[in-house]
């Protein structure tokens, strides 16, 4: 209720300057924002949770350097699908090429379509981070195990790509 | 100086953690036919440069601490709460207290202390701390335990009353940290080596023939077994202390030390295994990526191993049978 009150402020002061935005148009931006911040900072956290890791064997074997770069960019995938998602909502919004007007209640269902991969996307790839962390400490002691070290931390990856698959369906079934 | 994380620190001890010695490595050197023989097993190790410099095996002492300094650097460097970690230092520091109080009130003479490299304040300032407390060369903590030591000596000079007070002083500063910074870990540990601490003054006052007096002089608090434990104990005899243990999580330490004690009257075997016990607690813990664990683990690890090769290399130069050294070994960490 709140939110929706800030949104309309935000929609008349638009309006007033003259952009002349459809409260439709402000709801879909803001999906495709969120989808892009959330799910991009949450790979922040989780790259720079891992990269103290990957850091820390390197400076002392840095033969390994390959296997735990390959670990630590796992947890910045979550900041591609939520860059993915905001792109086809952008794209729908026909954003850079004279925008579409769209109704409120699409521009509603295209935010609501881009929370699952923001909200999933910031969580997973936080404790996507700390699981590669984890598994950066087996490449320490056994280079060899490389596969096994990969497996944990890509089994958080299917929750990321589940909420991916949720919201690009959500986004794509949505009639412009 | 902005502290590295524990990711960081941890990620760096993991790859360490695979160049300490291994049981192999170790029964190999204990195998050695000389201490010359001995050297070059270690010189297969991360011990390699070290072990190129020495002059003859006599040195391996030199070796041993050029090794511990660089351990302490180490830690230093990657610790990313030196609060706690130096808490795991202060052994040395106190020990050195103990050696230039006693020296001081006992002997008097100032040449060829034992003295540790290895404490939080270096030895030259500790020197100079002792001799004025007032200085503010030293933390407060040790400069009150110096004054305390002060003000007991005046009247009758007791080296056991030094040690306590000493010791005292050093637990009441660990667990006032331990508290403060809210380190479940380090708590755990330091009281667990408190109670074991306190059960070797029980075996030691017990063997004196002392009463519970003379005990409770030396018990330091802040153990989870409660003094009346202790006053208990001190009354019964030892195959009822090892069945009160039996229950407790310091049961195989107390059973096999006091076996081995009344065997061979003394605790060689029972601070073995105290430190055997202390060093497993740490070894299930350090799995953890986010923790001091694995850094604490490291240290101790590495204590362990200079430990194991000092006895091996004491043994091979005095021509001690194998089957004598392999008795004084510990768990290797690995």
């Amino acid at each position: 209720m709140e939110l929706g009150q800030i949104f309309a402020v935000l929609g008349t002061a638009a309006s007033n300057t003259g952009a002349g935005l459809s409260m439709g148009q402000i709801y879909a931006i803001l999906g495709a924002a969120t989808a892009v911040m959330l799910a991009g900072l949450g790979s922040v956290f989780g790259v720079a949770i891992a990269g103290q890791s990957a850091a820390g064997v390197v400076t002392e074997d840095p033969d390994k350097f390959g296997q735990v770069l390959l670990l630590q960019a796992l947890p910045g995938t979550q900041g591609i699908y939520g860059m993915l998602i905001g792109f086809i909502i952008m794209n729908k919004l026909n954003i850079f090429g004279g925008m579409i007007d769209v109704s409120t209640e699409t521009g509603l269902l295209l935010f609501v379509s881009a929370l699952p991969i923001a909200i999933v996307g910031l969580i997973s790839a936080i404790y996507q981070g700390k699981t590669s962390a984890a598994a950066i400490g087996i490449i320490a002691k056994r280079p060899e195990e490389l596969g096994k070290a990969i497996t944990f931390p890509v089994v958080v990856e299917t929750y990321a790509v589940l909420a991916l698959l949720a919201s690009f369906l959500m986004v794509n079934g949505i009639p412009v | 100086m902005p502290q590295p994380s524990y990711e960081y620190g941890v990620a760096r001890v993991r790859v360490l953690e695979t160049r300490l010695l291994t049981r192999e490595r170790i029964e190999r050197m204990v195998d050695a036919q000389s201490a010359e023989e001995a050297l070059k097993v270690l010189s297969e190790t991360s011990y390699a440069p070290l072990v190129a410099e020495l002059g003859s095996p006599y040195e391996y002492d030199e070796l041993l601490s050029k090794e511990m300094n660089r351990v302490r650097d180490f830690i230093d460097e990657i610790s990313p709460d030196p609060a706690i970690t130096d808490l795991f230092f202060l052994k040395y520091d106190f020990h050195n207290l103990k050696v230039l109080l006693k020296n001081r009130y006992l002997s008097g003479q100032d040449d060829e202390l034992p003295l540790a490299q290895m404490g939080t304040v270096l030895v030259e300032i500790l020197r100079k701390g002792v001799e004025d407390p007032e200085s503010g060369l030293l933390p407060p903590f040790m400069a009150d335990a110096i004054k305390k030591v002060d003000q007991a000596c005046v009247l009758r000079v007791d080296p056991q009353k030094i040690d306590t007070l000493l010791d005292n002083a050093m637990y009441d500063h660990i667990f006032k940290v331990c508290r403060k910074k809210r380190d479940g870990f380090a708590l755990r540990y330091f009281q667990m080596q408190v109670d074991l601490l306190n059960i070797r003054s029980l075996l030691r006052a017990k063997r004196l023939g002392q009463g519970f007096d003379f005990l409770k002089e030396m018990l330091i608090p802040y153990g989870s077994l409660d003094v009346s434990f202790y006053s208990r104990a001190m009354e019964q005899p030892y195959e009822q202390l090892i069945k009160e243990m039996e229950s407790t999580p310091y049961g195989k330490v107390v059973a096999e030390g006091v076996q081995d004690f009344l065997r061979t009257g003394t605790l060689t075997a029972f601070e073995r295994l105290m430190d055997d016990y202390l060093l497993n607690y740490v070894k299930a813990l350090r799995y953890n990526p986010f923790g001091i664990e694995a850094i604490v683990g490291y240290l101790l690890a590495k204590e362990n191993e200079i430990k194991l090769i000092r006895i091996i290399m004491v043994g091979k130069i005095n021509n001690l049978p194998t089957e004598k050294i392999r008795e004084r070994l510990r768990d290797v960490y690995v």
